[in-house]
């Protein structure tokens, strides 16, 4: 973020640009997969809908309803997704009831996205479908009008050509954008495998877990898993009263 | 339908059969100015070119958004989409997202053989290079450059000669100022090629001559910013020759996805 007065170098839209191409690539890896799921009892042969949650909103959401149901750790996943060993699971498996598990997939660099993706497939492969819930920041939403038109906290989705329209709770994310990192690897691996998916991207222009920013997860939970949850477990806070205006920052 | 002896490769995911073969391949570079993804978005939405499959790999990093050239369309667009022009023969990959480097090797060499087991013709590969890395020649000249093995197809490079292209220069080191000064002295065999910010052109341009295909690379110098322009040039010279739009460049149509290429437009409480 630039500060007052700092001059700010303007990024190239080539992520990852190899400005010398000559160079032999000193650090090629191999495709080589390590680390799996680490069960806590006997791994489910079948999954009828695997919940993913992704961003900070998101896994604050995950972990607040997580408090109020009778859920239980399913497994977790320690891998050094940050180039680094982790002493604390990175990926998180929790069984919301029978046949409906809830994953926390932490925020990673979009390098290593696929690489998590890998891990995650032997669980995908017994899911019936995947649905993914991502929370992005407001400012990232490109549209016509201006993001002080629209909601303090809005939805938009995209799913798979496998995927049951009655998930459709939320208009479709319009062109040009576009979602990246782990919610984008596994949406994609959906769409080329064959499995029915769908990701929700919620924006909201606050930080914090409240009954607005909330409003958009509280919609899909209550619509497309409707019964899944008490009423009592999707209310949150009221959000405290902010300033609108966002010429200071 | 597809060729019986053709090899599945697993870096192709048809959605549909079809036989690419004889057929010209468009590769983008992800590279300065992203002019060979410009270049291709144009290609694909003026051409009207199908989906006919995607490219998976390890090495592309992922994106995911909804069909960039249908508006309304849910159709998803992934990172890697191959598209397919059965009148013009031309076959038109969209790259999205950049490439791990750490995994350029094996998806180029994964490209490679998808490449030779669908019995392409030849291929070009569109690139920008660094405006600010050009030498003293390309500076006083059109912005613009080719790069073909010429000793493995003396025919495509003629092919190019004979338009009035100017090809790469050589340089003895880099950066450098000037091309090889000593014209007396300059022979293919000496100096080096470098594309300055253009992505892995140049090493694919190197397995295509090992595998013996013929291919072409594109260059258009270019910095970042607006670079529609640069693009539609690009375009322009793809065009002229291989002849896809009789018309040139009023044909061409610009797809729905580069509204907003800039951001919102300014919230209306700032004023």
């Amino acid at each position: 973020m630039a500060l007052f007065g700092e001059v700010v170098e303007p990024v190239s839209r080539s992520l990852y640009v190899d400005e010398s191409s000559d160079e032999e690539d000193a650090q090629e890896e191999s495709l080589a997969k390590t680390g799996t799921i680490q069960w806590v009892d006997e791994a489910s042969s079948s999954i009828d809908t695997l919940l993913i949650f992704h961003g900070r909103l998101a896994a604050d959401f995950l972990l607040k309803i997580l408090h109020g149901t009778k859920s239980t750790k399913a497994g977790h996943l320690k891998e050094r997704l940050f180039g680094k060993p982790s002493k604390e699971p990175n990926i998180l498996l929790y069984k919301l009831s029978n046949n409906i598990y809830g994953c926390l997939c932490p925020s990673i660099d979009i390098a290593s996205s696929n690489g998590a993706l890998d891990k995650l497939i032997p669980v995908f492969n017994s899911c019936k479908q995947l649905v993914i819930i991502a929370t992005v920041p407001a400012p990232f939403y490109k549209g016509n009008d201006p993001t002080l038109d629209l909601p303090p906290a809005f939805m938009r989705m995209l799913y798979t050509s496998t995927c049951d329209s009655h998930h459709a709770v939320a208009p479709l994310l319009e062109p040009p954008n576009m979602v990246s990192g782990i919610p984008a690897s596994i949406l994609n691996w959906c769409e080329i495998f064959k499995k029915p998916g769908c990701l929700f991207v919620c924006y909201s222009d606050s930080h914090h877990l409240d009954s607005i920013s909330a409003e958009p997860m509280v919609t899909i939970c209550s619509n497309v898993f409707e019964g899944l949850f008490e009423p009592q477990v999707l209310t949150f806070q009221s959000a405290a009263h902010e300033p609108t205006s966002n010429l200071y920052m | 339908m597809t060729d019986n002896s053709q090899e599945q490769s697993q870096i192709f995911f048809p959605l549909k059969e079809v036989n690419f073969k004889g057929c010209t391949l468009i590769i983008p570079s992800v590279s300065v100015g992203n002019v060979g993804q410009l270049c291709s978005d144009l290609l694909i939405h003026s051409l009207q070119c199908e989906k006919v499959g995607y490219l998976w790999h390890s090495a592309i990093l992922p994106v995911v958004g909804v069909d960039p050239f249908k508006v309304s369309s849910p159709d998803l667009a992934l990172p890697a989409e191959v598209f397919y022009s059965e009148s013009r023969k031309l076959v038109v990959l969209q790259l999205r997202s950049s490439i791990l480097k750490r995994l350029r090797k094996l998806f180029l060499n994964e490209l490679i053989k998808w490449i030779k087991s669908c019995g392409i013709s030849q291929v070009a590969v569109l690139t920008g290079s660094c405006n600010e890395e050009r030498i003293d020649a390309q500076i006083n000249s059109e912005p613009f450059r080719y790069l073909v093995t010429s000793e493995v197809y003396p025919e495509l490079a003629e092919t190019l000669r004979s338009k009035g292209w100017t090809a790469l220069e050589r340089r003895f080191q880099f950066p450098a100022l000037s091309k090889i000064d000593n014209q007396a002295e300059s022979t293919e065999s000496t100096g080096q090629i470098v594309i300055p910010g253009g992505g892995f052109a140049k090493r694919l341009l190197a397995l295509c001559s090992a595998n013996n295909l013929p291919c072409a690379v594109l260059i258009k110098f270019c910095s970042e910013g607006d670079n529609i322009p640069d693009a539609l040039f690009m375009t322009s010279k793809l065009n002229d020759w291989l002849k896809m739009m009789d018309s040139g460049l009023k044909s061409f149509v610009f797809p729905p996805s580069w509204s907003h290429l800039f951001g919102n437009p300014p919230p209306k409480q700032l004023y």
